[in-house]
């Protein structure tokens, strides 16, 4: 009896799968043919197939991998700097009320200022070179971070404060064993988030005076009207943002599995 | 009930808003209007002109002017019809015309002459190192966008010099961050237009390195114009002649009356009149000389922008050929 | 005057303070040329173009463009974003469908949607309106879906032991325990929306705050462009403080009930 239900969970489960990758394969046919059948210009909106022959030639030859790889270094300084930085700081603005008063009208005042808004004025300073993408993508992945942080520093249960101060901790030992475990999820969270933003800013501040990067790689090609290659990319694109995902997720999962165990709302 | 009040003053709130003025989308086959695209620089003046001085109402058509980013954005926007007519440099346009685009020239454009119209410019920092060409190996060079008129010109001026076009990094740079750009040493050179040139040099921050980077390209040359879809021209005969003309007419104006145009630049550019008067300007022409364009798509073949050469008159409308 | 600073931590005024040292270096290394006069003009100076932008109506005229494309890119981002996450996180098997699609659609940047969006949808408002939906909708997607397959299994025992049927469960179950994270994902969306509104802007538009500020810069009026990122930064302030607002109105029950709302 155990052994049926087993394997038709499994069944169930081999289904869904290629339900998923069916669906993707009817979406892919459905735009062929809006391109074959010229609902608009083929010159834009070339094949699918087109487009993806394109893709598997430029990645065969190196040519977007190495685009790619230039983006992602920047992306990976921003956002780690950006980590490295704001939860620090948040973890202080979340136990101290002190500090949190100081900083917090300034986070305010900065966070609704969208990146591509600030680019003009950082180029001014920092001109168009690595340092300015840098510093964009830093900024802009920074306020996820420290409001994800300073939630979950602040919102640790009094309890365990208050056991880990009958026990004699001092402060930085509170930090390191009982803020930092529990406020984890939440930075997770921040971090999460700021992955996605820090892509789109990277693409973003590249297609501002750059001479490589698989975003500056898109908009040459719209210029000189490749348009296959220019979808190429932004299939590149949309693959490093999924699996960029995939492998936080991973992280997610294996370090932090056993925090889901004793929160009650999980992330 | 406070919770219904709410939802309603919002919901009005969204409705108000929606009620604002909205954006004049003409239909442009139902009435005769033509949405136009083009950059608000000095070089499209033959559209401030012909609008200002309602040329194109005494032929009959009404003209919606969009200004938008650059030739990247406007050639798109006329492929997919959102405007009928755009403003492109020459270069774009034959690189199109080369991969299937039926892009075609409906007028002369901004010409740039030997003499008193070379417009664009390639300056070094006033205090860089950089005394010839060949020195720019291996450093960057802003230009303003890519797979244009000015991106040719460097890779003309290169192999000119001898210097392998491989070697020189270019660099997109929208035209009034170059000079910062520039200060900041993020690029070696700058190849830069009106009012920019000008502007850098009296700054004290720049100085020239060519004076006039288009002479590769010969006597005269077409650096940019007016282009449409064959399509639309072939469906929409009286129309494109009567922007035709009402252009032409324009350029007539301003070869005539300089003078007077300097108006119709500061109200369509924000420039201001003191700029206007150091600034150098394209010239423009009612005639459209074949040989202006077709120098360009020589060059462009030479350089392997475009891969088979083609003769001009097919990126140019009947009427005009 | 250990108290006087005690109090000052005490509450946010250090802060604001912190902040107008900072204004005032500024103001007074401008002026006295330390730092490029061009191109960081002093804090006085961009004031009052801003205050003369208001007075010739020229930024509002561009702040109500913005406004609206930002409202009506919000509501549709966030209507579809909620619709799709709630049958998503309400029937598994749907999701389970659309993963793979959706998960690789995801991360795809706004910017790059813009050259596919214009052979599309033209150029006007509709092409700024869609590109800001697609943008936001992600956010409201994923936090509805989270919402709505979080729902505590206990609350939904309960309510068909109370042989409740299935919209009642609805109702009363499902959606008021994942307003939270339905109104988290709103919040999100929110800031995306009028970042993407900037965005698309810049690139495509002819008018809008981002519009304005590519403008300014490309005719080298400073001040104005300053003031133009001073406006944006307060566009996205007021909408995210209204927001919030709204919210603790309409959530006001749910703050005893969970750990708190932000």
């Amino acid at each position: 009896m155990a052994k049926r239900i087993s394997v038709s969970r499994k069944m169930t489960k081999i289904f869904r799968k290629w339900e998923g990758i069916l669906f993707f394969i009817l979406l892919a046919f459905v735009l062929e043919g809006i391109s074959r059948v010229e609902i608009v210009s083929s010159l834009y909106f070339p094949p699918i197939s087109k487009d993806i022959s394109t893709f598997l030639n430029l990645t065969v030859s190196g040519i977007l991998p190495l685009e790619t790889l230039k983006t992602f270094t920047r992306m990976a300084c921003g956002y780690v700097l950006a980590a490295l930085i704001m939860i620090p700081l948040g973890i202080f603005m979340g136990i101290s009320n002190k500090v949190y008063n100081v900083f917090e009208p300034i986070v305010e005042l900065l966070r609704p200022l969208p990146p591509p808004a600030i680019i003009p004025a950082v180029m001014l300073f920092l001109g168009i070179g690595n340092s300015m993408k840098v510093f964009v993508i830093f900024f802009a992945c920074s306020f996820p971070i420290i409001l994800n942080t300073i939630d979950g520093s602040r919102s640790v249960y009094p309890t365990f404060l208050h056991t880990a101060r009958s026990f004699g901790l001092n402060r930085y030992q509170i930090i390191r064993r009982v803020i930092l475990p529990a406020a984890t999820p939440q930075i997770m969270s921040g971090l999460r988030t700021s992955l996605p933003i820090s892509l789109i800013v990277a693409i973003l501040s590249e297609m501002i005076g750059s001479i490589d990067g698989i975003g500056h790689y898109i908009l040459r090609m719209q210029r000189t009207f490749n348009i296959p290659e220019m979808y190429a990319g932004i299939m590149m694109l949309g693959l490093v943002g999924y699996f960029l995902n995939k492998i936080f997720l991973w992280i997610d999962k294996t370090l932090i599995a056993w925090h889901k165990g004793w929160r009650i709302s999980g992330i | 009930m406070k919770k219904t009040i709410i939802i309603l003053t919002t919901c009005g709130f969204f409705l108000l808003l929606l009620c604002l003025p909205m954006p004049r989308i003409a239909v442009a086959e139902k009435l005769k209007v033509i949405n136009v695209g083009y950059i608000p620089i000095g070089d499209c003046l033959q559209l401030y002109v012909a609008d200002g001085m309602g040329f194109f109402k005494r032929e009959g058509i009404s003209v919606e002017k969009k200004p938008m980013q650059g030739g990247a954005v406007i050639a798109p926007a006329v492929e997919a019809g959102g405007i009928q007519v755009g403003w492109s440099n020459a270069i774009s346009i034959i690189i199109a015309h080369s991969k299937g685009f039926d892009f075609q020239f409906l007028t002369s454009g901004a010409i740039s002459e030997e003499g008193t119209n070379r417009v664009h410019s390639l300056l070094v920092a006033k205090d860089s190192p950089i005394q010839k060409i060949s020195d720019l190996a291996g450093k960057k060079v802003a230009i303003n966008t890519l797979g244009n008129i000015n991106e040719l010109s460097m890779v003309a001026l290169a192999y000119k010099n001898n210097l392998d076009i491989k070697k020189i990094r270019l660099l997109e740079v929208p035209f009034p961050h170059m000079e910062t750009a520039l200060k900041k040493g993020s690029v070696a050179a700058i190849l830069a237009v009106e009012p920019f040139v000008t502007l850098s040099i009296s700054h004290g921050t720049a100085r020239y390195l060519v004076k006039s980077v288009h002479k590769t390209y010969g006597e005269k040359f077409m650096i940019a114009s007016w282009f449409a879809k064959r399509s639309w021209v072939v469906k929409n005969p009286q129309k494109a002649s009567a922007f035709v003309k009402a252009i032409n007419k324009a350029s007539d104006f301003i070869s005539a009356h300089p003078e007077r145009t300097t108006k119709f630049l500061v109200n369509n550019t924000k420039l201001t009149t003191d700029l206007i008067k150091k600034i150098t300007m394209p010239s423009f022409s009612s005639k459209f000389d074949k040989s202006d364009l077709q120098r360009m798509i020589d060059m462009t073949a030479r350089h392997n922008f475009i891969k088979k050469l083609f003769k001009a008159e097919e990126i140019i409308i009947q009427h005009i050929q | 005057m250990n108290n006087v600073l005690k109090n000052i931590g005490k509450s946010k005024i250090s802060g604001f303070v912190l902040i107008m040292l900072f204004l005032g270096l500024w103001e007074i290394l401008s002026r006295l040329g330390r730092v490029d006069f061009h191109y960081l003009p002093p804090i006085s100076i961009i004031a009052n173009s801003l205050y003369e932008l208001i007075g010739s109506l020229e930024i509002i005229r561009h702040i109500l463009i913005s406004l609206r494309r930002v409202v009506m890119g919000y509501l549709l981002g966030a209507s579809v974003g909620y619709l799709v996450g709630f049958l998503c996180g309400y029937i598994s098997r749907i999701y389970s469908f659309l993963e793979l699609t959706l998960e690789y659609l995801r991360p795809m940047p706004s910017i790059a949607l813009i050259p596919i969006g214009i052979l599309f949808l033209g150029m006007g408002d509709t092409l700024n309106v869609f590109i800001i939906g697609w943008a936001c909708s992600w956010p409201v997607f994923i936090n509805t879906m989270d919402g709505v397959s979080s729902t505590d299994h206990i609350f939904l025992n309960t309510a068909r032991t109370f042989g409740l049927n299935q919209w009642s469960i609805v109702k009363k179950v499902i959606i008021p325990s994942s307003v939270p994270y339905v109104f988290t994902g709103l919040r999100v969306g929110l800031g995306i929306a009028v970042a993407v509104d900037v965005i698309t802007e810049m690139v495509v538009s002819s008018s809008g705050l981002g519009f304005f500020i590519i403008t300014t810069s490309l005719s080298f009026r400073i001040p104005e462009m300053y003031a133009g990122i001073v406006t944006i930064g307060l566009f996205g302030y007021i909408l995210n403080k209204s927001f919030l607002l709204i919210s603790r109105r309409a959530l006001r029950w749910q703050r005893g009930f969970l750990s708190a709302e932000k």
